[in-house]
């Protein structure tokens, strides 16, 4: 399920950027990856890049210039990772190879001799000499070489291991051919050992070191990943300093068991910005920012009401001095007074340290007040973005004005547009334009199915159709793109009826032809064309196809 | 200067705190008779001379055995009388050796039933808990195999694991409390792994993960002091459950007759056989205690319990 | 006008461990016949409380020390008070439930048929392993067991010439309602007509539909053993004993009864506006959506054709979107059903759309009651003018919070509550709590500043 899907968004230094959608928008969703709470499937999160390198980085995505992406993003994103990805295969081969060729190495000599000398092979000894000496010395072999070309790190490594094995195969060998003739002249016990068992030995030592030669191998990988990681680390805690989130439930947000100091200080502990005592007075500075008395510090969230509790996270998310802030439904649990109290506050803090933030809410009236662009978002996409006051003023996009028209004002009988159906699952979303289902606008190329025009159609020939049409009507979805109907022969009653209904029911909208074949009556529906964004009128963009350039404009319905 | 403000505030909440659990009056007595166990438990151990007791640790020790063979050996229990509170008793594992005072016995049983209570809570609860809250934090792979090990656990019944404990390695005391350990932690385990799972999705979990902590950090700073709270209201309430589970065992005879040992379910075994036959005070008077005290500790934990939850202290 | 619920100097303490919260400090209201009402304030003002109180849904530790809850002409809660006055300050939970036990017993033959309650959170309000249509009808399952059967016997009686008849009377008088309950109960054939009337006013299927479908009511099984019952249960009025102890016959009541609940299950919600209710009575509330619940619970509230309907919070846990449709749903249901509505939200926009009046509360107690549009438009209560301006509008105008906290109703402030927060707070304010001072034909502000010289 993808909750966000072809999202580009941009901030900017000192913005309130407001992200405006009902529940399944994915709005959420997005102020989480920003912050990094959770990880993009796909793309990228960029953070601090001034606009020349931003420039950089379209041209080498367009160009595909993996090495200039690489080079920004190392700096600038957030979901780069400077250990190489590795999954589950390396790791799974170098432990089959460290077993197997331990095994092998150790096993087989064993057992070639025990098949012609007593087994006196001490079998597990033996099994982790083996692999421990050949992990060792490929450990030895890379980072003592680590900048010779492979083929010599290789070179030596098998080496060594081979001779390691023989080794160790001679000395098991000499082991049993001594205890088996019970004499210790060592040279005639080896000859009769290595007589004996030479063929069978000589392959099992070189089987056994290839193995684990393989294994040692991608085993300094693994290091490296490991030093890698402390660089990521590093990297993560430096970016992490410079981006909060104030998440929407003033009651769960703060550890019931922590005092409030403590609360506030933890961002800056826990990302090194400074010490436990800075910390502490920094904690009561910042509760004073926000508006609460300092003796504040010492008590515990339940002592608070919900808006000062919400300060409380204000001032946890700012205590390490962040350039973004992402706010997920800061107000949307308090009163309409302490709401104006909060925003109130966030707009000084802005003011006053310049810190873009993403405010992200349903409420499209605290969006008028305190953001300077705005993006809506529906169903995982973005449907238009622009400045707030053209947007807000001249909405485009159907949904921006069905949720124009939805807000309620005080003192005034809104004339509504009124969406039917829900949001809808995203596990199946509708094809071509998200929007398309509950969109009063929405013509032949937005993205209706065979599904729907055939659920609306059976609706109409249950109902208002009944008398005309007779009530052996089935309606049927062929395939994707076509309808039949079957029990009557009255074309030009269909015909009628679409053109009567198409602009109540949209999905006749889709209707291109209707004909008479053997037995049915079929409907073929014109091609779904997938949205993009295009540009709006006054500045911005908008993902609705009756802003395609280009395009002709369709017949559009009343309700415009 | 703030922290004098603020310790009034965490004093204010005891105080509420004790005013909710002193208004439950079940719950007080429950307090007040647990609280005289334990006494009686320390009292014994440190001081058995003041209480009467000259030979703690033991049923009947050998010197008694010695001096009253006597009048003692094959003697019938007497009832109880102003010599003897509770009546007489006999250690069936001499052969039927009488004239042990019931009260002075039960007094040396308490120390060890609590002990052993508290041993094999604290132990059972450890390893559950760790397990469980490992599990629930960690999720899906480790999760699963941990949980799946508990089912195990769990679907073993306690009486049947009791048995074959005993057969195999013997029955003593410390195998008995080992039984009992090993079916009481999986308990621990689901509790802890349900609390810690319900915790790590709260919001300030989240606040933490991206105010920077790391997963330990979180693990030790967020979700154990919100998990272990409920955890300690749980063995409390434990406590005196496993001190009728064990007495229980002890009754039914996993430890053998000639034992020796002052414990409460085993003084009620001893007397198993004499009761049918009238000489009720020998089942009965300790009987009671293991009641007592279970009860007692069940009605401190629901007092417990009333403090901890939000909903239930108004 | 007649009054269809009044609330007369109501007072309610809550008794808990941290004290005393007095949540409602004297609350008058009169809710007139067939009007919207809206009650609005933030949280901790005690709206709900009053909800809740009028349906004498509160918990055990809530006293009531004062006041009348008048419905019907009678007081609703004089057994509370009676015992909070004479316990006076050793008021005790536990006596209290014994209290309780009298009023639920009395209030059982209101709550539901006279007075109903929607509440504010349709997922936690609705059971969720019981279907819709199981929960819609067990509330007329409950109170009115009769008309079920009469429906369902009604349906069986009815000749092919009676629903002729019918359908004729409704054809010539546009659906007007007399006709046909003339006609209906000359011929002894009651609960039809609110089958016919549905389907009549159906705005989704053809008139040549309804019709047939008016029709075909008569078409019913026949089950002898069924019939007889529920022409006992009919002819009584409700559900008899004989028939509640013995299982064979409770399994027939129950299963015919709720059969026919079903069918006016389906029939509450279409009224209401979802679509297929024959498939969504059988659904079960997580298959929903929120703006369906939500619709649910309010079918559940006005199954039995109450006077007076209490809406607590209705709109505040759907979308936007959602939220639009539910109040044009309100606005639909008040103009066909002869039901007085009171509106809890603390959203004052929300009740601007719906109500015809609204009251502002504070600190448990009505500070301003005027006409929807004055309210807004002309505030006269300073707490009014500041919440009014701190509601964000889309023209960016500066919002303005309110000082001050709201305060701890377990020692509000002496005289006027608002007085700590009040800008233009005077002398008096402190000394001596505000009368409803009338402003207008129709406002009320407890205010000093508009005491008359």
């Amino acid at each position: 399920m993808k909750a966000v899907e072809d999202v580009t968004i941009r901030i900017e230094d000192g913005q309130i950027v407001g992200l405006v959608g009902e529940s399944g928008s994915g709005k959420s969703t997005l102020g989480r990856i920003m912050v990094h709470l959770l990880e993009p499937t796909r793309g990228d999160v960029l953070f601090d890049i001034p606009d020349d390198v931003l420039g950089e980085y379209e041209d080498a995505r367009a160009t595909g210039d993996q090495e200039a992406l690489g080079r920004i993003r190392a700096t600038h994103s957030l979901t780069y990772r400077q250990r190489p990805a590795l999954g589950w295969r390396p790791l799974l081969r170098w432990a089959l190879g460290l077993i197997l060729g331990g095994t092998l190495g150790a096993v087989l000599p064993a057992l070639a001799i025990a098949f012609s000398s007593p087994p006196f092979a001490n079998l597990p000894s033996d099994f982790l000499w083996a692999a421990t000496g050949g992990v060792l010395v490929g450990f030895f072999a890379i980072f003592f070489t680590p900048e010779a070309p492979r083929f010599v790190r290789d070179l030596v490594a098998g080496v060594a291991l081979i001779a390691l094995n023989i080794g160790v195969g001679l000395a098991v060998a000499l082991n049993g051919a001594m205890v088996s003739s019970r004499s210790y002249d060592s040279f005639g016990a080896f000859a009769t050992g290595y007589q004996n068992g030479g063929v069978g030995l000589v392959i099992a030592i070189l089987v056994g070191s290839a193995v684990a030669w393989q294994a040692a191998n991608t085993a300094p990988v693994y290091l490296l990943r490991a030093k890698g990681k402390e660089a990521d680390v590093m990297r993560m805690r430096r970016i992490r300093r410079q981006m909060n989130i104030v998440l929407q439930d003033p009651y769960s947000s703060l550890n019931p068991r922590m005092k409030l100091v403590d609360v506030i200080s933890e961002p800056m502990l826990s990302m090194h910005y400074a010490t436990r005592e800075e910390a502490r007075l920094r904690a009561l500075e910042l509760l004073q920012e926000v508006g609460l008395p300092e003796v504040f510090g010492d008590r515990y969230p339940h002592e608070l009401s919900g808006g000062q509790r919400q300060r409380v996270a204000i001032a946890r998310a700012i205590s390490t001095n962040p350039k973004f802030l992402v706010l997920d439904e800061p107000t949307s649990a308090l009163d309409v007074s302490v709401q104006a109290q909060i925003l109130g506050l966030l707009r000084n803090l802005r003011d006053k340290y310049r810190i873009s933030m993403l405010l992200i809410t349903h409420n499209i009236a605290v969006i008028s007040y305190l953001a300077e662009k705005v993006y809506v978002m529906y169903a995982g996409k973005v449907m238009e973005w622009g400045d707030v006051a053209k947007v807000l003023r001249e909405p485009e996009h159907p949904y921006t004005k069905a949720l124009m028209s939805a807000v309620p004002i005080a003192g005034q009988r809104r004339n509504r547009i009124l969406l039917r159906g829900d949001p809808p699952n995203l596990v199946f979303p509708p094809a071509g334009c998200r929007f398309h289902p509950r969109c009063p606008v929405a013509f032949n190329a937005c993205g209706w199915t065979a599904d729907e025009v055939q659920e609306d159609l059976g609706y109409l020939f249950a109902g208002k159709y009944y008398p005309a049409l007779g009530p052996n009507l089935i309606v049927q979805a062929e395939d994707d793109r076509t309808v039949s109907v079957q029990g009557t022969t009255n074309i030009e009653g269909i015909r009628s009826l679409v053109e009567r209904e198409r602009e109540d029911i949209r999905s006749l909208q889709a209707v291109q032809s209707v004909d008479q074949a053997s037995d049915r009556i079929v409907l073929r529906l014109s091609e779904t064309v997938e949205p993009g964004l295009y540009p709006r009128p006054t500045g911005g963009e908008v993902k609705c196809l009756l802003f395609r350039p280009g395009a002709e404009a369709p017949p559009v319905g009343a309700a415009g | 200067m703030a922290v004098a403000f603020g310790s009034k505030a965490r004093f204010d909440d005891l105080r509420l705190s004790a005013r909710v659990f002193l208004a439950n009056k079940s719950a007080v007595a429950g307090l007040v008779i647990f609280l005289g166990f334990l006494i009686v438990g320390l009292l014994v151990t440190l001081t058995p001379g003041l209480m009467g007791i000259q030979d703690p640790g033991v049923f009947v020790s050998n010197a008694f055995i010695n001096a009253n063979v006597a009048n003692c050996s094959g003697a019938w229990p007497e009832p109880p009388s102003a010599a003897h509170w509770f009546g007489t008793t006999e250690y069936q594992g001499a052969g039927g050796f009488g004239c042990i005072d019931l009260f002075n016995l039960i007094l040396k049983a308490i120390p060890v039933d609590l002990a052993l209570s508290f041993f094999i809570v604290l132990i059972g609860a450890g390893i559950g808990t760790v397990i469980g809250i490992l599990a629930g934090y960690m999720g899906r792979y480790v999760d699963e195999g941990l949980m799946r090990l508990t089912d195990i656990f769990f679907g073993i019944p306690f009486l049947v694991l009791a048995i074959a404990v005993g057969f195999v390695i013997g029955r003593t005391l410390l195998n008995m409390a080992v039984a009992l350990m090993i079916v009481w932690w999986p308990l621990y385990a689901r509790y802890g792994r349900s609390l810690t799972l319900s915790t790590k999705e709260m919001a300030f979990v989240e606040s933490a993960t991206a105010a920077g902590s790391g997963r330990w950090k979180i693990l030790f700073k967020h979700i154990l002091p919100n998990v272990l709270p409920p955890i300690f209201i749980q063995i409390s309430l434990d406590v005196g459950t496993v001190v009728g589970i064990f007495s229980a065992l002890a009754f039914i005879g996993f430890l053998p007759t000639d034992a020796n040992l002052p414990e409460l379910g085993y003084i009620t075994n001893q007397g198993l056989t004499l009761a049918p036959l009238g000489y009720w005070w020998t089942v009965v008077f300790p009987g009671a205690t293991i009641t007592l005290f279970a009860l007692a500790v069940n009605l401190m934990g629901d007092g417990f319990r009333d403090v901890i939850d939000p909903r239930r202290r108004s | 006008m007649a009054a269809a619920l009044q609330v007369r100097d109501l007072q309610v303490h809550f008794h808990t461990r941290r004290g005393v919260f007095r949540a409602l400090n004297g609350v008058n209201l009169v809710l007139r016949e067939g009007e919207v009402l809206g009650i609005a304030g933030e949280s901790g003002c005690g709206k709900s409380t009053l909800g809740l109180t009028v349906m004498s849904l509160l918990p055990r530790n809530a006293a009531v020390p004062g006041g009348q809850v008048i419905y019907d002409e009678r007081n609703l809660v004089n057994l509370q008070v009676d015992y909070a006055k004479s316990a006076g300050d050793r008021f005790l939970p536990k006596r209290n439930e014994h209290v309780l036990k009298r009023v639920n017993k009395a209030m059982a033959s209101i709550r539901g048929v006279g007075l109903s309650m929607v509440f504010q959170e349709p997922m936690t309000s609705l059971n969720p392993v019981l279907t819709i249509g199981f929960q819609i009808a067990e509330a007329v399952y409950l109170h009115n067991p009769a008309l079920l059967a009469k429906r369902r016997l009604a349906r069986e009686a009815a000749t092919p010439q009676d629903l002729r008849e019918i359908l004729r009377l409704l054809e010539e008088n546009e659906g007007d309602e007399a006709p046909i309950r003339a006609y209906v109960a000359a011929k002894s054939l009651e609960g039809l007509e609110e089958q016919a009337l549905f389907v009549w006013r159906r705005p989704d299927i053809h008139r040549a539909r309804k019709e047939k479908a008016i029709l075909t009511l008569g078409e019913v099984e026949p089950r002898r053993f069924e019939r007889s019952i529920l022409g006992v249960v009919a002819r009584a009025g409700s559900i008899p004993p004989q028939f509640r102890w013995i299982p064979i016959f409770r399994k027939v009541v129950r299963h015919a009864l709720f059969r026919e609940g079903y069918r006016k299950a389906e029939e509450l919600l279409t009224s209401l506006g979802v679509p297929n209710a024959d498939r969504v009575v059988r659904m079960y509330p997580h298959e929903l959506s929120g703006g369906m619940r939500q619709r649910v619970v309010i079918a559940i509230a006005l199954a039995n054709n109450p006077s007076v309907v209490i809406m607590d919070e209705p709109t505040s846990a759907v979308d936007v979107t959602v939220q639009a449709q539910i109040l044009e749903l309100i606005r639909q249901i008040r103009n066909t059903i002869h039901a007085s509505f009171i509106v809890i939200s603390h959203d004052l926009s929300v009740l601007a759309e719906v109500c015809d009046r609204i009251a502002i509360m504070y600190a448990g107690r009505i500070v301003e009651i005027a006409p929807v549009g004055d309210t807004l438009t002309h505030p006269l209560h300073p707490y009014t003018q500041l919440l009014v301006s701190a509601i964000p509008t889309l023209d960016r105008k500066e919002i303005v919070g309110i000082r001050g906290e709201i305060p701890d109703m377990r020692d509000p402030p002496s005289g006027c509550a608002f007085h700590p927060r009040c800008p233009f707070a005077f002398g008096k304010c402190a000394t001596h709590v505000p009368i409803d001072i009338p402003q207008g034909k129709e406002q009320l502000v407890a205010c000093w500043l508009y005491e008359a010289k």
